[in-house]
Formats: C-alpha cells, structure tokens, sequence
C-alpha cells in the first residue's frame, strides 16, 4: 500500500529511469509528500497515519498499529547484529553508503547519470548514424569510388532517385519481382504454418520430436539453405531423380525464368514456414478457452468457431508474423544469390541483388544508394501501414 | 425440469471425484444455486449439465430425457461464463446476433430477435460499439443477452456477479430477479457468494469436496443448517462451532470445550442429548445471536482479543483460555483487552452429533 500511494506523487524527475520510488518519497522537492518530513526514516510508517482505520479507531486499535511498523524494523536489525555483534557496526557502515547514494543529489546525480551513457551514444553515433547520413549525401551525389573521392563528386540533387523511378526498367522490374515473391511465399507460409500449427493443437504420437523437426529449417544459415537447395534443383539433381521416377524428368530449374523463381519460392517457403508455425502455434494458445465454449454452446460448428471466433483474436499474431517475415523477404540476397545469382537473365533478381550488382560490379556506389534509401522509405511506409488495423489492439492497455 | 443422478465426474490422476454421486432435482421456473467454496465441484457439475464435460457415471436428464449424448447446441442450455467470455472484436449487435447466425437464421428474423433482445436489457444504444470497449456490467449484459436470443428454457450462470464493482452486482442482481420473473427459465446459478445465493435463489443446493451436502429452500436453510458443513459455511461471519462434551454442574449445565467450560441454562438442551466425556457433540453458536452483558455467570467470560470493524456491526472475538466465541455487536464498541461476558437465548443453540446431523429440538 504504501508504495501504490507513493508512485502516484509526481517524481520530480519523471524521465530519469533510475529516480527510485524512494527518491520520490523522500525528495524535498515534491511538493505533495507532506509525510517526508515527519517519518523521514522508515516508508512503512507513512501508511499509518494516513490509513483510514486508524482515524476512526485510534483508540482501540493503538497497541497493534504501533507494533506494526516496529515489528517489522526491529527483527532485521536484530538479525544483522545477531550474525557477529562486532560485526554489525561494519555492517551499519556499508550499509549506510549504499543508503546514502539513493538519496537525491538532485541535478548532481541526474547530470551524472547521463555523463556515463556518452561512450555508448558515441559508438552508436559512429557506427550507426553516420554511415546512415553519408549514405544518404552519398544518393544525392554522382559519386563513384574509381573516379574520385566523395568530396569531389558533384552534387546532383534528385537525379537518382528521378532515374530509379522513372527509367530504370531493371530496377523497378527488380521491385515488382520482390513484392510478388513476397506475396506468394507469404500466403504459402501462412497456409503451411497454420495448418501446421492446428496440427499441433492436439497431442499425437511424436509430438515433441517433430515439433523440433519442423522448427530446424528455421535455424540453419540462408546460405546454407541457398547451397543446398542449389545441389538438389541441378540437372541430375535429387529433386530431378525423384521426379524422373513419375516421369518428368530433365527439368532444367536453372534455365527456365519460371522454374527458375519456382525454386526460389520453394527453398524460401521451406526455410521460413516454420517461423510462422511457431509464431500462429504460441498465437493459438494464447486464446482463450471460454470464448470458444460460448461459441459452441451457441451453436457453432468448429469452421465458424474458428473463422468467428479464433481467427479475430489471432488477427495481431498473425500480422506481426506478416511483418517479420515481409522485412525479410524485402532484403532477401543469400538464397537467390547462391541459387541462381538472379539469373536466368534478370529473372530472378531481387531488390538486394540489383543492389548489389549495382554498388559491387558496376560501382555505381551513389546510385546503389539512392536505391537503398527508395526501397528503405518504401518498407517503412509499408510496415506502418500493416500495422494500421491491430495497432490499437496490440497497444491496448490491460486493466 | 433437470435431474442429476449420481452424477460423477472423474479427472484423470486424481484419486479424488471432482463430483461425486449428486443426486438434484430442480424444478421448471426453479431458481437454485450451487453454492460450495472454491474448487468443490460446482463448475464442474455446470459443465456437464451443459455439455462441455462427459460425465464418467451417472445420468443428466432434461424433461425426462437423458441428455449426456446430446450434442451441446441440441440441449436448449444457455450458459455465461465467469469472464462473460463475450466475442470482444465483434460489436454489440454482432455479439447478439451470433448464435442466431450460426445457424443460418434468416437476417430479419435475427434482427428482430437482436432488436427484442437488446432493448430487453438496456443494449440498444450499445448495438454498434465494440465489445472491447464495454464496461463490466454491459459485457455481462452482452452474455447473457447473447445466450438469451438463443432461446434456451435453462440458464446457467458460473459465477455472473463476481467480477463486478459492487455496484454494477446490486443492479445486476436486479436484473437477473427480473430475468427469471418476465421469462420463466429455469437457472442455476454457481456462486461461491451466500449473499448472491441467498438474494437471488429459492434453493440452495451446497456442494463440498464434490458431494452435495445439503439441498433446502433458502429461507430454511439460513435458519435451521441440518448439516455442520453447511453451518461452517454460511453466515457472515460464520457459525462459532464448538467440539466437546455436556456435563451437569451445580445450578447450570457445562459444555466442555478444550479444557473450558461454557454455562448454559439447563433448559436449553434438547431430550435426546446424553451427558458426559463419551458423548461428543459439536455445539453452534451464531455470532448474530450472541450478545455482550454484564450480568454475572455469563455464558462465557473471557477477554476481547480481537475486534473487527466492519462499520455498522463489529465482530467481537472473545477469548477465554482456548475457548474463542465471534459475536456481532453493533454499538458502542468495547475496548481490546478488555473483560467481556456473552449470553444468548438458550433456543438458539444448534447440536450436531458427532457425525455433524443437527440434533432437532423438537424431536
């Protein structure tokens, strides 16, 4: 009680993270604390002549509302001294610093407070923001590291970004291969990692090992996966054996633009399925159970429980999976680079390959960027919009 | 009309029946309560009336007819959960409506039934929030305004009130009285709340360890507890009870209670009561029916160890040696520590026999 009463007094510095409750109690300048100066010592004591009972029934009660406090106080001392008698005054000794650092200092202690962040703000500023804003010069520039250096290249404003948008073919093509790679492993994805983790809802034989069978994909290296599904689509490959034997054989994934981008889905599906399995399994248990009884006792047959009454309640699990993964398969490269180096053709060339074909083969390092920075702005843009419909819900405050 | 019998329900790694053999017959129009202390068995019993739960023996009937491979939405039961457990993504009239559209209900005849529903219990100007953003009462009102639309002859009803500010629970149980007095339906309604049970039932059906203990009309049960469980439950707070032994003494008669002995009138005792140490008895004292005074050879003299203040009534604990009695006393209020007598009206003491039967007095 007496810290649910003590929280709510304006702390004096309410942006401070380590101004203590205690601070705020014992600070002389909280102006709404009139206890401080009277039990200066032990918060426990405010509760008392505040308490409502103890107005009402100050007499009757008096032996036990003043045992309380001194209860409580008195057995912890004894318990220090009790240890080693001699011992407690050092005890006394290393426990009053302590104390004594808590208490306010005021500006003193907050200026020093945030003296000891300044190594980690300067790291982040060099190794984060920095690059980040001689990128973004570096878009706005003609810049190219085998003519000169970046001071010298001149100042072109807009240009990239205008050629990117308006007649780079190769790029915006690059775009529109991302979003529809995104959309259809998306959609297979979720399919895969519901049905799955519906699966999952009931307990079966073999449960726990092919729980983690299922979630491995998940974890091995992309280009790892990238490598290995690159041995299983060639020629006499696995996957053209197996085929072979219902008779489809000599499939050439590498060579035909489609197959080719059907074997990008595939590893990329495989890979990533579980993550949703695992996202939608902790979803659908995290429903409650009673709504669904209601339902069922209403009359509901188990597809409309589920699209009624489940379905809505998983909708900000669901959406967040979406987001994760969509960031992911906006910057995918080492799948599709191992596979099929976007190729055949441009066929398979993605956003981050174009990229980087454009920074790391034609070192056109400012128009990379300028690239970069689109298809940065373009993401964020999406992910908020995403998150537009479950914002509310996933920011609802419990009370 | 619904009959329990021997209703059990067994959880798998428990040696003990979560209900064991009930045997209950309720009424049509009948409002009875389950009334028992957490985990006794009453959810349980309510699941299985309704069909979420099998039950491992026994036989639910409804009308007559066994309903314990009945499908849930065959058996005409409506039930609210604790949580009210209403749909929140949905609105209001969404939430009405689903158990109508489940079913493939035509959109008039749903919209009507919605419209009828919602002005029935004060939702019509809700009809287009959304659930998530209604008070406790509204939800509860949601709850059972959605099972309503369905049209059930039986509600049950887990525990409606106990997730209501005070309150939302006086006006609610208003509603509930006026629920079952303009539609007739048949309810049972779990509580683990005497006050609920006792304002709204016209029996209580009190449940412990899964057993039922005992069944009678509201207004006897309060009066005459047949059974010691039943008295250790009820009552606010709740019976003193006493195990010891009747002894006769010069000009009184004693009950020996760890070593203390209380003065009772001789006339108190019912006919059948036998005296001594080889007849052991549970005597019941009502804190309501004990008084404070100050005449000598009280029925019991002893200390004030603890005092409850309550606002109108305090309940006083006095203490002699091992023996405690609880008393209500409105008043002046006596000071802790202080030397007290209690005296009661010798018609008012319960026996219990060993076995914890009231021995009745009439008998």
């Amino acid at each position: 009680m007496a810290t649910s009463i003590l929280d709510k007094l304006p702390a004096p510095e309410e942006n401070e993270a380590n101004a203590s409750s205690l601070e705020s109690i014992e600070s002389p300048e909280s102006p709404k604390s009139p206890k401080s100066s009277e039990t200066p010592e032990s918060p426990e004591s405010i509760e008392c002549p505040e308490s409502f009972e103890s107005n009402v029934l100050n007499a009757p009660i008096e032996p036990t509302i003043h045992k309380a406090p001194t209860n409580e106080a008195e057995p912890l001392n004894a318990s220090i001294g009790s240890d080693a008698s001699d011992a407690s005054s050092e005890a006394q000794n290393q426990a009053s610093p302590s104390v004594a650092s808590f208490k306010p200092n005021g500006k003193k202690a907050k200026n020093q407070g945030r003296i000891f962040t300044i190594p980690g703000q300067v790291v982040s500023l060099v190794v984060l923001v920095l690059p980040l804003v001689v990128a973004l010069y570096m878009s706005f520039t003609d810049w190219s590291p085998t003519r000169s250096s970046l001071r010298d290249a001149s100042f072109v404003g807009l240009e990239n970004y205008q050629e990117l948008l308006i007649f780079d073919n190769r790029f915006l093509q690059a775009v529109g291969r991302t979003a529809l790679l995104a959309v259809v492993c998306l959609s297979l994805e979720f399919v895969f990692g519901l049905a799955l983790a519906t699966l999952f809802l009931r307990t079966f034989r073999g449960q726990k090992f092919l729980f983690s069978a299922f979630l491995t994909p998940m974890m091995v290296l992309p280009v790892v996966v990238g490598y290995t599904f690159w041995m299983l689509f060639q020629s006499n490959g696995p996957i053209n054996q197996m085929l072979a034997l219902v008779g489809l054989g000599g499939v050439e994934w590498f060579r035909n633009s489609n197959l080719a981008f059907l074997a990008v889905i595939i590893t990329e599906v495989w890979h990533w399925t579980p993550l949703f399995f695992l996202i939608l399994l902790s979803g659908l248990n995290s429903v409650p159970e009673n709504p669904i009884r209601a339902a069922v006792i209403l009359g509901a047959t188990p597809r409309q429980v589920f699209w009624k009454v489940v379905f809505p309640m998983l909708r900000p699990v669901i959406i967040v999976a979406f987001v994760i993964r969509a960031m992911e398969i906006i910057k995918i490269f080492d799948e599709v680079f191992l596979l099929t180096r976007g190729g055949p053709g441009t066929a398979t060339e993605t956003i981050s390959l174009y990229i980087y074909k454009l920074a790391f083969n034609d070192f056109q390092l400012a128009y990379g960027a300028a690239a970069a920075f689109l298809v940065l702005a373009c993401s964020i843009l999406m992910v908020h919009l995403l998150m537009i419909p479950v914002r509310d819900q996933l920011l609802e405050n419990r009370s | 009309m619904i009959e329990l019998l021997d209703l059990t329900k067994e959880y798998p790694g428990s040696n003990q029946a979560a209900v064991d053999h009930v045997n209950l017959f309720i009424e049509k129009g009948e409002t009875m309560a389950l009334l028992g202390p957490s985990g006794c068995g009453k959810t349980s019993t309510l699941n299985m009336i309704v069909g979420l739960e099998k039950p491992t023996s026994g036989d639910i009937l409804i009308d007559g007819r066994s309903v314990v491979n009945v499908p849930i939405e065959k058996r005409g039961i409506g039930l609210v959960f604790q949580d009210y457990a209403v749909f929140t993504s949905m609105t209001v009239r969404k939430n009405l409506a689903f158990g109508l559209e489940v079913k493939k209900t035509p959109p008039k005849i749903v919209a009507s039934e919605v419209a009828e529903t919602a002005d029935f219990l004060g939702l019509t100007s809700k009809l287009e929030v959304k659930a998530r953003n209604l008070s406790g009462s509204e939800l509860q009102r949601v709850a059972i305004g959605r099972t309503l639309v369905t049209k059930p002859s039986i509600l049950l009803l887990d525990e409606p009130l106990s997730n209501l500010e005070p309150e939302a629970r006086l006006a609610m149980r208003q509603e509930l009285r006026r629920l079952r007095q303009e539609l007739g339906l048949t309810i049972i309604y779990v509580t683990h709340d005497q006050v609920e049970a006792l304002s709204l039932a016209d029996r209580l059906a009190i449940m412990n360890f899964g057993r039922l203990i005992e069944v009678e009309k509201t207004s006897i049960i309060i009066e005459r507890p047949k059974v010691i469980e039943v008295a250790q439950f009820l009552g606010s707070p709740p019976m003193n009870l006493l195990g010891g032994f009747f002894h006769e003494r010069e000009g009184f008669l004693a009950f020996r209670h760890k070593g203390t002995n209380l003065r009772l009138p001789y006339k108190s005792l019912p006919p059948n009561v036998k005296f001594g140490d080889q007849n052991f008895y549970y005597l019941g004292l009502r804190p309501e029916d004990l008084k404070l005074t100050d005449q000598s050879d009280p029925l019991l003299l002893g200390q004030i160890s603890a005092i409850e203040y309550r606002g109108f009534d305090n309940v006083i604990t006095v203490k002699d040696g091992e023996l405690e009695l609880k008393a209500l006393a409105a008043g002046a209020i006596p000071k802790w520590g202080q030397a007290a007598g209690l005296t009661i009206d010798p018609l008012k003491l319960f026996i219990f026999n060993r076995l914890g039967r009231l021995i009745e007095a009439e008998s």
